[in-house]
This record gives structure tokens, sequence and C-alpha cells, in this order.
């Protein structure tokens, strides 16, 4: 009887698909495997956090993710592809923020715009925290301030690249703390690490599981960019709480190419936000180091939007734009 | 002894039926990955890190690890039979382990590749195991500075290797230097010399530019000799190193092994610049340097030694500080965050069982791989039989899908193309890539760390002396410049007054 019922369900299903070809189309959104592009390295954060994610995205969809690397200009190069793929959401790609808005400000031969894509959903952040190298004359944040007043330029500072979301963080720092810091621009996390725990620099900003890591090494976290302080570093307080309203962090979502069909993007909007607001899911996500920061299509629109907008005043003033 | 019980806990992990397993699968992996020219130990532990969702953290990472140190054993096997890197820690293998392979000795190259690769690696984890801590604070004492003084003086060592002309090494090492500015400029954050082109916003690939120059050049080559059908005509003399060629390796091996140890722990070039050194004291100590180039044993033994010790010495900053050494090792340090385990100092108190069982399995993994790679050295001395007809188009497959398989960028295959045709011709014209490939990986560090020291230092350029480390460096830079220009000028002297001589006759 139930083969049977199934049969009539199937028969009826197939009609409706016969006469309402077109509009079939889009309702029988996914009819085959997704390629979600990775902007980084294999083993990377934003590969981490994928594969966190991908059997639950697979569940909630009923298809195959596959991931496709594009690891090059600190993403620009898979988020250029993405914003020429086709809008039929079956490419979609990982985003960093603020990467995603200081590339089309700060570097040429970049042919997308913030603007110009279908943001889907947001996942997580991770924060960054302020490190202090062994022996450092300041032990809390504002003795940190205190000394690069009274030094200015004299303090070195290390983060992850130029013009890159832990350059900014550094900047905006600088700017609310009314301080002058020397900048130095290093590659990756795995050159922060020994440069501050070898005493080579002043200070680092550097993201948060490296923070834990060094936990115990002799250098000192003084603050963290949090809302609330972090359970795996409860001695430490947050940049908010000591008077600085600055939450130093790289945001992560998906997004998917821009003019993507209303229908395919509310799809997509329901299923992943029905992954990234699942418990079981951001559990994986703070174990693997990651604070999780679900929100919808709209709202996260809404963010990146009101995010390019301080971060295109804080390059302006800075006078760090290479395009207008 | 506090060590033995640790080591009786690590090897309770390692001989679990399972872990021995997972262990066999990854040096067999690696030594495949190494062996098929392109196919590097990072693209196959990138594959197979979502299987590591599926096992163990200690299995996983003796897998990973495994396919690591066997990649290393296998990338020597390209470079003796077919004049083909496999990595750039190879590169040095090419120089005489290829000339051997042509007289017909491939068999003693091999072999003593892979005896000196075992006993770099015991002694390497004999390292790892009683130094580790003190090793992570010599490691952390080097800063942009030391970095700096270090390279240069790895630059320097090529004039030292020369065995040909040393301007032209000086040409190709120069122009190394000059590829090695494509791409972001890290400290300043501007595009150099990209045209547009993304691709190129993160440099040169150095794994198109190895396998241009020599596999791609290599196949070039040899299109023009139609006459041999084989790459090595010569009879194949004997399979294993004889009593004479150990004897004339065993000093390389054991020299290489502690300074390719003591390099390799610290992140970034180390494994290249050991095999560079190695090869460069080898040629100093040696009573015959004349014979270094010319398929001269000691010149596989040391370089292989060193560069396996090397990846053992590459543990420590992982395990001690969660620090990268290099590409691989930053995938294996992904699959730990996978786990939710995090490297840094206080790993080994935190997991005793993952660290030493994973230093007991790369022990075992060290046998494994010599039991797996002496019987198969007849096997691979066969593909020196087939004909070129069939191989070349097999090497040229093989790297054209290697290289999209690292990054999936069209671009690389042309740039791989690119360097091809400028292999070729540098061969033709007598210039060494060895000084190329070497500028080209140090170029952009170099660049970058005295950009950081002056930085860090308000511009001071005086620190690269003061500092102990970094003046170490400098003077012994500047001792192997002049002790090279004294010879050469010596030479020139006497062969202009043989002309002389011969003019007046």
């Amino acid at each position: 009887m139930n083969v049977k019922r199934l049969s009539i369900v199937i028969l009826a299903v197939v009609l409706v698909f016969c006469f309402f070809g077109s509009q079939a189309e889009s309702a029988a959104f996914p009819a085959k495997e997704i390629t979600y592009i990775i902007a980084f390295n294999p083993g990377g954060e934003s590969d981490i956090e994928f594969r966190a994610m991908q059997p639950y995205f697979e569940k909630a969809l009923g298809v195959r993710f596959v991931p496709d690397y594009k690891p090059a200009a600190g993403g620009a190069l898979a988020w250029q592809t993405l914003a020429s793929a086709k809008p039929d959401g079956y490419t979609l790609a990982g985003f960093n923020s603020p990467h995603i808005i200081t590339q089309p400000l700060t570097m040429k031969d970049i042919n997308y715009k913030t603007e110009e894509f279908t943001y889907l959903t947001m996942i997580e952040y991770t924060p960054a925290a302020l490190v202090v190298k062994n022996g450092f004359p300041a032990k809390n944040l504002k003795e940190f301030i205190d000394y690069a007043k009274a030094n200015p330029g004299k303090v070195t500072v290390a983060a992850v690249g130029k013009f890159s979301g832990p350059h900014l963080n550094v900047l905006q720092f600088m700017k609310v703390a009314g301080i002058k810091l020397t900048y130095i621009p290093l590659q990756g996390t795995g050159q922060v690490k020994p440069q501050i725990m070898g005493g080579h620099v002043d200070a680092a900003f550097t993201n948060s599981p490296a923070a834990v890591e060094m936990k115990g090494t002799g250098v000192s976290i003084l603050a963290v960019g949090t809302e609330k302080r972090m359970a795996q570093l409860p001695d430490v307080p947050t940049f908010a709480e000591l008077g600085l309203p600055i939450y130093p962090r790289i945001d992560r979502g998906i997004f998917a190419p821009h003019k993507l069909p209303k229908e395919i993007e509310q799809k997509l909007d329901k299923a992943f936000y029905s992954v990234v607001t699942n418990k079981e899911v951001q559990a994986k996500l703070i174990e693997a180091g990651f604070v999780p920061n679900p929100m919808n299509a709209a709202q996260t629109r809404k963010y990146i939007l009101e995010q390019k907008e301080q971060i295109r005043k804080l390059l302006d003033d800075e006078k760090l734009m290479q395009t207008k | 002894m506090d060590i033995m019980n640790h080591l009786m806990q690590g090897a309770a992990v390692a001989f679990q039926p399972m872990n021995l397993l997972f262990c066999f699968i990854g040096v067999l992996m690696g030594t495949l990955v190494g062996v098929l020219p392109g196919l590097g130990p990072t693209a196959a532990i990138a594959l197979l890190l979502p299987v590591s969702f599926h096992i163990p953290p200690v299995a996983t990472i003796i897998m990973l690890a495994g396919i690591y140190y066997g990649a290393m054993y296998g990338g020597s096997t390209t470079s003796i039979l077919v004049n083909m890197p496999g990595e750039a820690a190879s590169v040095i293998t090419c120089l005489d382990g290829h000339q051997m392979a042509k007289q017909g000795r491939a068999g003693p190259a091999l072999g003593i590749s892979a005896i000196g690769s075992f006993i770099a690696g015991t002694i390497g984890i004999v390292g790892v195991m009683l130094l580790a801590p003190p090793m992570a604070k010599f490691a952390l004492a080097f800063g942009p500075t030391e970095y700096f003084s270090m390279m240069l003086f790895g630059i320097v060592i090529i004039i030292y290797m020369s065995s040909g002309s040393i301007l032209k090494d000086f040409m190709t090492a120069a122009f190394g230097l000059l590829l090695g500015t494509i791409g972001m400029d890290a400290i300043a954050g501007t595009q150099r010399l990209t045209f547009g082109v993304l691709e190129l916003a993160d440099g040169i690939g150095f794994i198109p530019a190895v396998m241009g120059l020599f596999g791609i050049s290599e196949i070039l080559m040899n299109v023009e000799r139609v006459v041999a059908t084989t790459l090595v005509t010569e009879k194949v003399k004997n399979f294993l190193p004889s009593m004479q060629d150990m004897k004339e390796s065993i000093r390389p091996i054991l020299r290489g092994s502690f300074f390719g140890f003591l390099i390799g722990v610290l992140p970034g070039p180390g494994p290249v610049i050991s095999t560079y050194t190695s090869y460069a004291m080898e040629k100093k100590l040696s009573k015959t340097p004349e014979k270094f180039g010319t398929g001269h044993i000691a010149g596989v033994a040391g370089p292989e030694a060193a560069n396996n010790a090397a990846s053992s010495g590459a543990m420590i900053p992982l395990f001690t500080l969660g620090i990268p050494a290099n590409s691989v090792i930053a995938v294996l340090l992904g699959a730990f965050m996978i786990h939710g385990l995090q490297p840094g100092p206080m790993f080994i108190a935190k997991y005793p069982d993952i660290f030493w069982g994973t230093i007991v399995s790369m022990y075992l993994g060290n046998a494994m791989l010599l039991v797996l790679n002496l019987p198969l050295i007849p096997l691979w001395i066969k593909v020196l039989k087939v004909p070129y007809a069939i191989l070349f188009p097999l090497i040229l497959i093989f790297c054209l899908i290697g290289v999209y398989s690292l990054n999936f960028s069209q671009v690389e295959i042309g740039l791989m193309i690119g360097f091809g045709v400028l292999g070729y011709f540098m061969r033709k014209f007598k210039f060494e890539m060895a000084p190329l490939i070497l500028a080209l990986v140090l170029g952009p560090m170099m660049e970058s760390n005295l950009r950081l020291t002056l930085l860090i230092n308000q511009g001071d350029a005086s620190i690269f002396v003061t500092k102990p480390i970094s003046a170490v460096f400098i003077a012994v830079s500047a001792l192997l410049i002049f002790s090279t220009m004294i010879p050469s000028i010596r030479n020139r002297r006497s062969k202009f007054k043989e002309k002389l001589g011969e003019d007046d006759m």
C-alpha cells in the first residue's frame, strides 16, 4: 500500500514538472552537486570551517558539496572566479571579511565589487588578540597604551599581511587608542608566532587560537576582540571591557555570484541558516577555535555593507586607498 | 630513565596493528607521490585530509607524517633516474645521482640514498627525542636578522658548488632573484611584475619552475637525441652499493645528518639549504673535489642524508611551538586542528601518547621505507630501459597533471612550459639550474627578512653584524667568497702563464 501511494506521489511530481517546466527548474534546485570555492589553502581555517559543516550542508540540501581550492592573492583569485561564475546556485564560495572589503579598495587589478555578490550567511569569526613579548614593560592594555604614547613609533607590532584584516585591526586599534606603532607585516600566522615568542617584535595582533597555543611561553595576552570573554582565555579582558569599542576579528561566511535568482537565494538562505544555528555544528566550530556568529542572508548583507563604510572611512583617514 | 619510559609508552601506541597499518599506508603513499614527478607530499596530504576525519588522531598524524618522510625518500628516485627532482630538497641529488645512473650505477645511487636516508632518519629521530625542548629555543632565536644572514649564506654557497663557470652561476642566481620579485610585495602590499595576472600575486610557484627547468627541458633535450632508444645505454652493473661505495659515503652521511638536523629545525627553507650546504661541504672536504658533478657517490649520500635529517628536525618546531616549518608541515598542522589538538609548548605534556607514538612510528616508518625501497631498486632501474618514445610522453603527462593538481591553475601549466623552454636553452648554453632554483626559493624570503629587519630596527643595518648568530653567517659567507676568489685568480694566472708559454714556443 505504501509502495502504491509512493508511486502515485512520484507520478504526480513528474506530471507537475512536465507541466511547469521552467518553474520546476528552480523548484528542483539543487539538482546536482554544488561547487564550493575555498579561497585559502587546504588545512587552513576556511577549510577547517567548511569541513566541519560539509556533512550538514549535504544533508540539508540533499546534494554533494565539492570543495575547489583557489588559494592566491589573499583570496582575491577565488572571489574573482566566483564573481564571473553563473549565478545559478551551483557555484558558491566562502568569504572572509574584511578581506572582501579591503581588496577592491586597496588592490589594483581586482575586478569584483564588495556589494556585487549575493550574501547568503555568516558562520563564525576568529577574534584577534593583542599579545606582547616576554619581558615587555607593559603588563596590561592601559600600560601598553601609556608606553606607546611615551615612545611613539618605537613599539613594533606584527600581524599577517598588508591591507589585510589583521593590518586593518592594527590601524583601528592605533586610531581608537590614539597611539602610533611601527607595523611589521608578516606572512601567515606561522610566522607571527615564532617572532613574538622569540621576542623579535614587541607585540602582535594574532588570531585567538594562536594566542591560546602560546599561553605558557612567557608572552602575555593583553586583550581579545570578542564581545564577551572567551572560554579558553577566562583571564583575558576584551578591548570593549577596557574602554576601547573595537572588536578586531576575521568574519567568515558564504556567498554566491551577483543576481542569484530569488527562489534559489531563499532556499540556500534557509538551508544554511538551519546549519549555522545548529548547536551540534556550533560545538564543532568552537572546538576548532571559532566563535559562532550565525546570520541569515539579509543580516549578512547589511553587516558587510556597514563594515564597508567604516573601513572606507578608516582607509581614507590613513590615506591608504589605492582606488576610489 | 624518563626517556625509556616515554619510548615504551610510544612503542605501545605505534605497535598497535591499526597504527602500524596506517604508518605503512603513509610511507607507501609517500614513496609513490615522491616518485611521481609533480605530485608532491603537500598535495597527497591535502587529498587525504578528508579521510583523516574518520580515523583517530594518532593514526592520522602517523599516516600523514609517513607521507611526509616517505616522499623525501621517493623524491630522490626521480632525481637519480630521470633527472627530475620531486621537490626542492632533491634538486642537488640530480647533480651526481643522475650522472651515476647514466654510467649504469643507478642501483648504488638509489641504494646509498635509501641507506643514507635511513641512517639520517635514525639520527634525526634520536635528535628529536633528546633535544626537542632546547632545539625549540634555538629555533626561536632566529628572527628576521638571522634569517637574512642565513639565506645570504645559502646564496653564497652557490659559488662554492659551482662546477662550471662562476660568472654563469652568478648570472643565473641573479636571474632567479629577479624572478623571485614577481608577485605581491609583502611589505608594501603592492603588485610587482604581475601584469594583472592574479595567479602571479603570490609569486612564481616553485613546483612549476622546477618541473619545467628539469623535467620539460630534459624531455626537449632528449627529443633531439634520436639515436639512443633508452635513457641508460650502458649495462647496469649492480643493484647495491659496494663496500667501497659505503666507505666513501659513510662520513658524508654522518655529516649530512648532523647539519641537516640542525638546519631543519629552522622554520622555512631548512631542508633545501641543508642539501646545498652538505654538497658544498663534501666538495670542500673531499680529496677529489673535481669528481663532484661527474657521478660521485658522496655527492648523493651527503645531501640525501641531510634532507632526511632536516625533515625530522622540522617536527620539533611543529610539536613544541606549533610552528609549521614548510608547506607540508602546515597541512599537517591543519590536520591537528581538525582533530581539536593544539600543538604548542604544552603539547608534549598534554598528549604524550600522540607525541611519543608519532616519534616511535617515524622510526618504524624509516625501517619500513628501507625494506620497501631496497627491493624496489631493480624495478626502478627497469624504468630506465623503457624506450624514450614511451617513457617521455608519460613523464610529460605526469608533469602536466602534477602541476595542475597543485592549485588547479592553467597559468601554472603555462609557467611550467615556459620554464621548460628556458631550461632547454640554459642546458644548450651550459648554464646550471641549481643556482636559479635556490635563488628563486630564497630570494623572496631574503628580501622580506631584510626589509623586516630594517623596519624593526628603524633602518639601522649594523644589526646584521652585532647580533652574534647573524654575524657568524656573515663572516662565514665573506670567508667563502674570498676563498673562492683566490683559487680562481690563481687559476687564471696560471692559465695565462701557460698561454704565454705556448706563445713563446
